[in-house]
């Protein structure tokens, strides 16, 4: 099989955490990225293979900047070199399979530093300082995206590609671990671009969904499923959940990496409207990143976004212990290890 | 959704000194514009809106026509727009 074609191949679910393994430290992340902007990936891609002579020539590099570059991806498993070619590993291979999420991970990761390296101490000791300074703040200001006004768009968009980009590969988890066939028509309470909704749809021919957002955010939203074959099934509500009901109707409604960015009480608030608009019988699903786990090892450079917002994951069983009291029955917890903990919560309204 | 042939020479953008036969031409008032690129090719979309299941606030994308362009015609299309779009103003939204 030749590389295009394995680059074509559909994966297997959760393979696209190989992505991760190339991504450990500072030194392979930038050189990666630069590996990147400079077209050394597009031409391995291309041409398979090449000599360093040729691969310098071709990006315009003297020969000790290439040296440098393909020593350091040679010590990141990127590439190996076999009689003076250049071509690459066959796991970074397998990992150019999710080229978005790898490049989508890099830039992340690298727009972040800065918060890492200069306010780390603020982030430990002062939450609130930290929250006021970080870059990572400012990108995910939501406040833009109330105001359909052209100059949001841009700065919408940018966190937007984030949050799909991370959508799409772990919606493959959540689908591995519940049954959304069982249901006929959900609602994704911050449903973001209608990415999450849009595996689920592509996953279950008879499903209809419905994503509940802001008003940009939906604008977005229907831009990017305009071409994809499931848009007949999907719409787009535009609402703000903190001061309006959810809409009713629907036997399933989803919470997608939604709850974390809002303080306990308001996350509760906003599952307990979600329990009186679902349908009797119907579900809620609670699916998002659990705390971190630092084990022995310090986390890798791809985590440092997750790092950065540890204050705001919280356990899954608040959750559950939140659907009990709601009288909600049929409890279910699930962990799942991607990146870092998942879980997904599930719980069923008396009657119907 | 508007979707008709059309003749009024204004509306097909024809200069008024040509006639054009716009006779089978199809004008839709598109609301959603998205494109992607190949290296062989720059990918239009176009489409409107149409509200999905049983509330009007429920609205969804409406695919109407994908137009494939080649690079150098998708950049003279992108310094049109952009000429257009600063001589005649175009509002934010």
């Amino acid at each position: 099989m030749s590389l295009s074609e394995r680059l074509e191949a559909e994966p297997p679910p959760l393979d696209f955490l190989v992505v991760d393994d190339f991504l450990k430290s500072l030194v392979d992340a930038r050189a990666l990225k630069t590996a990147f902007e400079l077209g050394l990936i597009d031409r391995l891609v291309e041409h398979r293979s090449g000599s360093v002579e040729a691969l310098g020539r071709a990006l315009g590099c003297d020969r000790q900047g290439i040296r440098l570059l393909l020593d350091l991806l040679g010590a990141n498993g990127v590439v190996e070199e076999r009689n003076g070619d250049v071509r690459f590993t066959r796991r970074f291979a397998t990992a150019l399979r999710f080229r978005d999420l790898l490049e989508m991970k890099l830039d992340f990761a690298g727009f972040l530093i800065n918060d890492f390296a200069d306010l780390f101490t603020a982030l430990v000791k002062n939450p609130a300082g930290f929250t006021g300074q970080a870059r990572l703040f400012q990108l995910f200001d939501y406040r833009r995206a109330l105001d359909l006004r052209f100059e949001n768009y841009e700065p919408t968009r940018a966190w937007m590609r984030i949050t799909t980009t991370l959508s799409r590969y772990e919606a493959q988890a959540a689908l591995a671990q519940y049954d959304f066939g069982q249901h006929a028509r959900v609602l994704d309470v911050g449903g973001n671009s209608g990415e999450f909704v849009l595996q689920l749809c592509r996953r279950h021919p008879h499903l209809r969904a419905s994503v509940f957002d802001l008003p940009l955010v939906c604008e977005i939203g229907m831009e990017h499923i305009l071409a994809e074959p499931e848009r007949d099934r999907i719409g787009f509500i535009k609402g703000d959940v903190r001061a309006e009901p959810l809409p009713e109707g629907y036997d399933l409604i989803v919470f997608k990496s939604m709850l974390h960015d809002w303080p306990v009480q308001e996350a509760r608030g906003f599952l307990d409207k979600a329990a009186r608009a679902l349908k009797p019988g119907g579900a809620i699903v609670v699916f998002e990143r659990a705390p971190l786990e630092i084990g022995a090892a310090a986390p890798p450079m791809s985590l440092l976004p997750a790092m950065l917002f540890f204050r705001s994951y919280r356990p899954g069983l608040d959750y559950v212990t939140h659907f009990q009291t709601l009288g909600m029955m049929g409890v279910g917890y699930r962990t799942v290890a991607l990146d870092s903990p998942f879980f997904l919560v599930s719980a069923v309204k008396p009657g119907g | 959704m508007d979707r008709a042939p059309v003749a009024s020479p204004a509306r097909s953008g024809a200069p008024e000194h040509l006639n054009w036969d716009i006779a089978a031409v199809e004008v839709h008032d598109c609301t959603l514009a998205t494109a992607r690129a190949t290296p062989s090719e720059i990918v239009l979309n176009f489409g409107g809106r149409r509200a999905r299941g049983e509330t009007t606030a429920d609205v969804g994308p409406d695919l109407m026509r994908r137009i494939a362009l080649s690079p150098l015609t998708a950049r003279n299309l992108a310094a049109t727009l952009r000429r257009l779009i600063d001589d005649h103003g175009g509002g934010a939204r």
